[in-house]
Formats: C-alpha cells, sequence, structure tokens
C-alpha cells in the first residue's frame, strides 16, 4: 500500500492523470526546495540557493513520478512580489492553472510561513504542504501533529528532511496517488477594508478571495500608505487564522541557548571575536587553500605535470601532421593555439583556481556563515553606498566577476546593484587574477603588503565616490541570520559542482574564442600595430615591452594578461618595482569578454562601454602615477 | 561644506539663512551654518570645487530624522536594551513594511533584543534577523 496518506476520497477526487501531470515546488528561499527538486529528479543540474542564483528554472522529471513534470521555482514569501524573483514564482504559479503546488516550509518556522499556504490555497488550487528540515525542527523540541493540520487545511501534510531523504517517499506516494478533492478556501476574516477593495474589483455574487483578485499592479497603483495598510491588513488577517490553527496542533517550545553553535553563534556576530574569525577564514580559506593549494600545487601539477609533458607536445605533434600550413597549425597549436594556450589556460590554470574557490565558498555558504560576515560589514558597505548583503557578489567576485555580476541581482535598489558592479569591474581581482597575482608576489611579502593596501584604498574610495555620485536613495540592511550548520560534504560538492559547470559553459567557449582572435590579430599584423600604440603607454609604466603583449591579450582575459606577466617574471625579466606595478595594473584591469557581455545583459550598452573606458583609463593612470612615485622616491 | 559644530552639509549660499541674523551688512569671509548658527571661515575655492566634482552638489542635510519619527511617543526597536523583551506594535514608515512582512514580522509579534552592534539583531521564534539602526527606529515597540 503506497498511500500511507489520511484516507481521502479517491472516488471523488480529480481523475489520476490530471492530478500529477505538472508540480511546482515553491517557497520561501533557503528551505530546501531545491534540494526536494533534486531529491525527486535525481539531478543536479542547479542547485545553488542563495537568493538570486536560481536564475534559469529548472524543470525535470522523476524516475518514480513518471508522466509528471517538476519545476523549481525562485525563493518567494508571498504572491504579492517585492523582489524579482519572486515576480518570477508568481507568474510561474498563477501561469500554471493545471500545475499542483509543493509548498516547503522550515518546519520550525512553520507559524510565520503558513500564511503562504494559506495564500496558495485561495488560489483554489492543490497544494502539498512540506515541513522540511523537521531534524532541527525535532532537536528544537517542535512538536507538529501533521496530520490534524492536514485534515484543519484539507491538504496533505508530508514532513521531510531533504538533506538525508526521509519522508520523500511519503511525498511521492502523496504526488501519485494521495490527492483529495479540491481543497477548501480558507475561511479567513478579512478587515472590511480589504473586503470592499476586492468586492469593488469582482462581479457580484462572486465569493471574495482575496489572493485570486488582487494583483501586484493594483497594489501598486494605490498610495503608499494605504498600500501598506492593506497589506498588513491581509497579512494580519492570515497570520491570526495560522495562529488559531496551529494553537491546537503545534507546540513551540521557547529557546535553550546553550547549545555549542548558539555559543560560536554569539562569537560570530560579536565584533570583537567576528573580526580574528573573519581574518582566520579569509587565512585559511582564500590563502592557504585556493592560493597556496590551488593556485600553487594544483596548477602546478596540471601544467608542468600534465600538460607541458603530455598533452601538449602530443597535441603539437598530432596537429603538425596534419595540418601542412604552419599558419593554420598556429590557430590550434604552438605559442597563442586554440588548444595549447586557449584549453590549457582553461583546464590546467584557470580552472583548479576557480574550483578551489567555488569549494571554499560552497562550504561557507552552507555554514551560515556568510550572513554573519554581511552582518559585520554592513557599517563598512554603508560607507560604500551598499548594504550588507552586498557581502555575497563581492565575495563571489573574489571567485568568478561575471558570476557575481549576475548574483548582484540580490541587491534590492537599481542605486546598490551599479554600484557594486562598479567595484567588480575596477576593484575586486577574480581568482584567476588573483591567483597569478598571489603567485608573482609570493617570494616578495612587502610588495604583498603595499599590493593589499593599494587595492583596499582604491576599493573603498572608488566606492565612497561612487557612493555619492550614482542617485538613489541610502540602502536598508535587513536579513535572517540563518543557524550556523556543519555543511553536508554531498551537498557541498554539488554545489562546487554546479558551478564549476556553470563556469566551464560559459566561460570556456569565450576562451578558446580569444585564442581564435588572438590568431587573427597575429596573422594579420593588426596586434603589431596596436602594440606599438600602446608601447608608450608600458614604457610610461616603467614595464618592458613584452608587457604590452600581456596588456592586449589582457583585453580579451584579464587572467591571460596576468599569466603573461607571470611568464615574463619566470624568465626573470621583471625587477621587483616591475612586479608590482604589473601585479596591480593586472589586478585593475579591464573585465574580461565574459564580465563585459554580462555587464551588457545586466546594466546595458552604455554601462558596460562607459565602465570599461574608466577602468582602462584608472588601470594605466594608476600605474604611471605608481612608477612615478617609486622612481621619484626610490621606495622600490 | 561641512559644519565643525554639528556636522551638518551645507552649501555656502545656505549660510544666508544665519547670516541674515547678524548685524554686520559688509560682505564678510566668513560662513554661517544654517543648523547650529556657527561661525566659520569659508572653504578654499578650488577645494570646494574639488569637493563638489568629487562627491555631487548638496543641499542641506539638517540632521535627517526618519519620516513622522519626531512625533511619536513612544519606544522603538533601537532603543530596547539588549536581552529585553519587545512587542511590535506598528511600523513608522510605510516605505519600509515591506522588508518586515517578507521576514514575517508583523505588529504584534514579540522580539527579544539580542544586541546593538554592528547592527540591530533580534530573536523572534527560532529565527534571528539583523537590521540597521535606520531601519529599526522605524519601528516602534513596547517594551516587555
Amino acid at each position: 500500500m503506497l498511500n500511507e496518506y489520511p484516507a481521502r476520497d479517491q472516488s471523488s477526487g480529480i481523475p489520476r492523470e490530471a492530478a500529477a501531470k505538472r508540480i511546482l515546488i515553491v517557497g520561501p528561499p533557503n528551505v530546501g526546495k531545491s534540494l526536494i527538486f533534486n531529491r525527486l529528479t535525481g539531478s543536479s543540474v542547479s542547485v545553488s540557493n542563495y537568493p538570486g542564483t536560481t536564475v534559469e528554472i529548472s524543470a525535470g522529471t522523476s524516475p518514480m513520478l513518471a508522466g509528471c513534470e517538476i519545476r523549481d521555482t525562485p525563493g518567494a514569501y508571498s504572491l504579492l512580489p517585492i523582489t524579482d524573483e519572486e515576480r518570477v514564482a508568481r507568474e510561474i504559479i498563477i501561469g500554471q492553472p493545471d500545475a499542483v503546488l509543493i509548498h516547503v516550509v522550515d518546519a520550525k518556522n512553520l507559524r510565520r510561513m503558513l500564511p503562504f499556504t494559506l495564500e496558495l490555497l485561495e488560489l483554489g488550487r492543490h497544494v502539498i504542504l512540506v515541513l522540511n528540515l523537521m531534524d532541527e525542527a525535532r532537536r528544537l523540541g517542535v512538536v507538529i501533529d501533521h496530520d490534524e493540520l492536514g485534515e484543519r487545511l484539507g491538504i496533505p501534510v508530508v514532513p521531510t528532511v531533504a538533506t538525508t531523504g526521509e519522508g520523500l517517499d511519503v511525498l511521492c506516494a502523496v504526488i501519485r496517488d494521495g490527492l483529495g478533492p479540491q481543497p477548501p478556501v480558507p475561511a479567513i476574516s478579512y478587515p472590511r477594508e480589504v473586503l470592499e477593495a476586492v468586492r469593488r474589483m469582482v462581479r457580484p455574487g462572486v465569493p471574495l478571495v482575496p489572493a485570486r483578485v488582487l494583483t501586484p499592479e493594483f497594489l501598486e497603483r494605490l498610495p503608499i500608505v494605504e498600500r501598506t495598510d492593506f497589506e498588513l491588513g491581509l497579512r494580519l488577517a492570515r497570520q491570526h487564522f495560522a495562529d488559531e490553527i496551529l494553537a491546537e496542533v503545534a507546540s513551540f517550545p521557547a529557546l535553550s541557548d546553550t547549545t555549542f553553535t548558539s555559543w560560536l553563534n554569539r562569537l560570530t556576530m560579536n565584533v570583537w571575536t567576528a573580526i580574528p574569525i573573519a581574518l582566520a577564514v579569509l587565512y585559511f580559506g582564500v590563502y592557504q587553500f585556493v592560493g597556496n593549494f590551488g593556485a600553487g600545487t594544483l596548477v602546478d601539477f596540471l601544467e608542468n605535470g600534465v600538460y607541458e609533458k603530455y598533452v601538449t607536445p602530443w597535441l603539437t605533434t598530432w596537429f603538425e601532421r596534419l595540418i601542412p600550413w604552419p599558419t593554420l597549425q598556429d590557430l590550434f597549436v604552438h605559442d597563442y593555439g586554440m588548444l595549447t594556450l586557449g584549453l590549457r589556460y582553461a583546464v590546467a590554470l584557470i580552472l583548479p583556481i576557480v574550483g578551489t574557490f567555488f569549494l571554499m565558498f560552497s562550504v561557507l555558504e552552507d555554514s551560515g556563515y556568510l550572513p554573519r560576515l554581511a552582518l559585520l560589514l554592513d557599517r563598512v558597505f554603508k560607507k560604500l553606498g551598499l548594504n550588507g548583503r552586498a557581502v555575497i557578489p563581492i565575495v563571489l567576485g573574489f571567485g568568478c566577476g561575471t558570476m557575481a555580476t549576475v548574483v548582484t541581482r540580490i541587491l534590492e535598489t537599481k542605486r546598490e546593484r551599479i554600484i557594486a558592479t562598479i567595484l567588480l569591474g575596477f576593484a575586486i581581482p577574480c581568482s584567476a587574477q588573483l591567483g597569478v597575482v598571489l603567485a608573482m608576489v609570493a617570494q616578495r611579502p612587502y610588495i604583498f603588503i603595499l599590493w593589499i593596501a593599494l587595492m583596499s584604498v582604491i576599493f573603498l574610495g572608488l566606492g565612497m565616490i561612487a557612493a555619492r555620485r550614482v542617485p538613489g536613495k541610502a540602502p536598508a540592511f535587513y536579513l535572517e541570520i540563518p543557524p550556523l550548520r556543519m555543511p553536508r560534504l554531498s551537498n557541498v560538492l554539488t554545489k562546487t559542482y554546479s558551478r564549476m559547470y556553470w563556469y566551464f559553459v560559459e566561460i570556456f567557449p569565450l576562451f578558446l574564442a580569444a585564442s581564435a582572435v588572438i590568431w587573427v590579430g597575429t596573422i594579420t599584423g593588426v596586434f603589431e600595430l596596436i602594440i606599438r600604440v600602446i608601447e608608450p603607454v608600458v614604457y610610461a609604466m616603467g614595464l618592458p615591452r613584452e608587457a604590452a603583449h600581456s596588456l592586449l591579450f589582457g583585453f580579451f582575459r584579464r587572467d591571460y594578461g596576468a599569466a603573461g606577466l607571470f611568464d615574463l617574471l619566470n624568465h626573470g625579466k621583471l625587477d621587483d618595482r616591475q612586479i608590482f606595478i604589473s601585479a596591480l595594473v593586472i589586478s585593475l584591469f579591464l573585465p574580461c569578454i565574459a564580465m563585459f557581455s554580462v555587464m551588457q545583459k545586466e546594466r546595458g550598452w552604455r554601462f558596460a562601454l562607459g565602465t570599461s573606458a574608466a577602468i582602462l583609463v584608472t588601470a594605466t593612470t594608476v600605474g604611471i602615477a605608481a612608477n612615478f612615485i617609486l622612481r621619484v622616491t626610490g621606495a622600490l | 561644506m561641512i559644519c565643525r559644530e554639528c556636522g551638518t552639509e551645507f552649501d555656502e549660499h545656505q549660510s544666508e539663512v544665519a547670516c541674515a541674523l547678524c548685524c554686520s551688512r559688509s560682505h564678510c569671509s566668513m560662513v554661517k551654518c544654517p543648523n547650529c548658527g556657527m561661525e566659520m571661515p569659508r572653504e578654499p575655492h578650488p577645494l570646494a570645487r574639488l569637493r563638489q566634482w568629487l562627491f555631487g552638489k548638496h543641499e542641506a542635510k539638517l540632521r535627517p530624522a526618519p519620516d513622522g519619527l519626531c512625533q511619536r511617543s513612544g519606544l522603538t526597536l533601537a532603543e530596547v536594551p539588549p536581552g529585553k523583551q519587545a512587542l511590535i506594535e506598528r511600523f513608522l514608515d510605510p516605505t519600509h513594511v515591506r522588508k518586515f512582512l517578507s521576514l514575517g514580522i508583523l505588529p504584534g509579534t514579540t522580539l527579544t533584543v539580542l544586541k546593538h552592534s554592528p547592527a540591530v539583531v533580534v530573536r523572534a521564534g527560532y529565527s534571528e534577523f539583523a537590521f540597521d539602526r535606520a531601519l529599526a527606529q522605524t519601528v516602534l515597540v513596547r517594551q516587555l
């Protein structure tokens, strides 16, 4: 017997075929929606679950539920949207009137999340309420009589623990055959003003159900004070209804404050202990793991151990045999070939660095540390015209600026998104650049410190100017601080994998394309011409002529440029001053082609071109100025 | 320029408000803060120009107070001492209400204030939330 669920009148229910054709997973962010989606579909296509990264809506089928399409939706707290994600979620829910809705909530916060279930029920849809994170709830002593709750609401209620898979078989069984008759619309007593407004919008005789009638457009037309009262009225009425039910079916004991995570929790939120913790995370996570292990050990192994020894000679021999014309050979192999340069950079140089970074970022994300960092840095970020939330795109920017630019969507106002994008473009070196820069300055700690100091000054100064020049209101900071959790290895690995997959699909073709462009530029002589033009600039920065090549390639990929300079260093062609200046210039340098295209998509042509031009001017000016100052003072 | 006494930011021409009260009729080299009346020398011209170019033109910001804050009589969330409980009565600034609603924080919710720095951190139920000071000042509460 598969149906373990409270007996339902199967005969009067809608036909089975129609019951489970389409399923939408809805709910607020960070309650495990994506994980449940992945558990049901058995796929790991997209699990990135910080707000803003369910950018593309994943859809799949389940091996356990034949002939049924399951879709994940972006995080939403209500059908009346505030954020872009909620707007998307609303459109999907409304746009698929025959789909069954699986509402996933955090069991311990059921009180806060049940009003959304009521809102969904008002639509007159089949809803299944999933109480996820039951393990955390049980640990806190929360007891929920889910059968009774389901009875009251007239819908199936399934407790689950998505991380271990507990309860998901029940969920499948319910989807397959547990859907009963149309659930009743909850009898919520709304305040008179709300009902009056709803009455004006429907024909007489139609039942007054706010969720079916109210649209975001209608609310936007109201004056703000009225709209606020209206929304508060709606929400309070639903909360009241939910509280009355929960008072009888669930108990939420008071919190005891003695657990280990609670102790650690305090430490990460106290300024005096949080700063050392943040520095320790930075040192071990970024410097040791990404810098030393990823950019050092792994790159060394792949580049010198695997690529230089086996792959490159093998490819070169084959292509020299296959293609008789040296010019065409150059497209694939030799110094700037697509396979020996493009592929080598992508696989042997960038992938290990980005991979280790994404792994570290996933651990930080799953442990719940990032919101604490946001809390700590909020005041600093306010000075830059951002709020604490911006730590997520900014920290991610140290991994990949392109991905980070997409993630600026989590910021609330256009102004914040613009400022964050500017900072990412100018002053946040991505992991590929960082890896090369760290390797360049690794033997010379004083240069490293000088470099960090100057980059911080540029980052802060630029942010402060941007905060004053970009018009708009000052941002507000509000954030839920999730409990600290021990990250689960399988989850961390899946996340890392899906990010690396994204990186590979988005960035990899561009690597090859850049190689091809460089090939065309070299054989047509266009590059020589450009190099001759930028040579004086390079000399003004006190760099050798060969650096012009690297800077030119930096137009195509920042890390190309950085890697080129690194090569120069290895051949002993740079002195200390030149190392410092080239590290500085390459960190500030133009965004790569991928980031440019994302900037154009998110912010428009004018912004992308303007920012790029400004970056170019700033990088060269800073380079020339640094050269001049260092020469005059004789410091390096 | 910025007043040295009260920190108000203002343009030179705005000092006329305060200068009108001065008995000296002639054009002098001093300006007065429109907020507190503190007298100080004019900012050197090129410096003022640079500042304006960098940071934009500023109208006087006379000690900003969140909307409606002046008329209130009760306590705001930002004033509840850490460790104490408070019951939310009303939101003072309608533009911020949706932010609280999305976190499930409504009038009638009981909160425990945990700390004030680096931001206001509260606990409601089993969850913790952080707000900056400005936002916490728009929440009218009753201390329990």
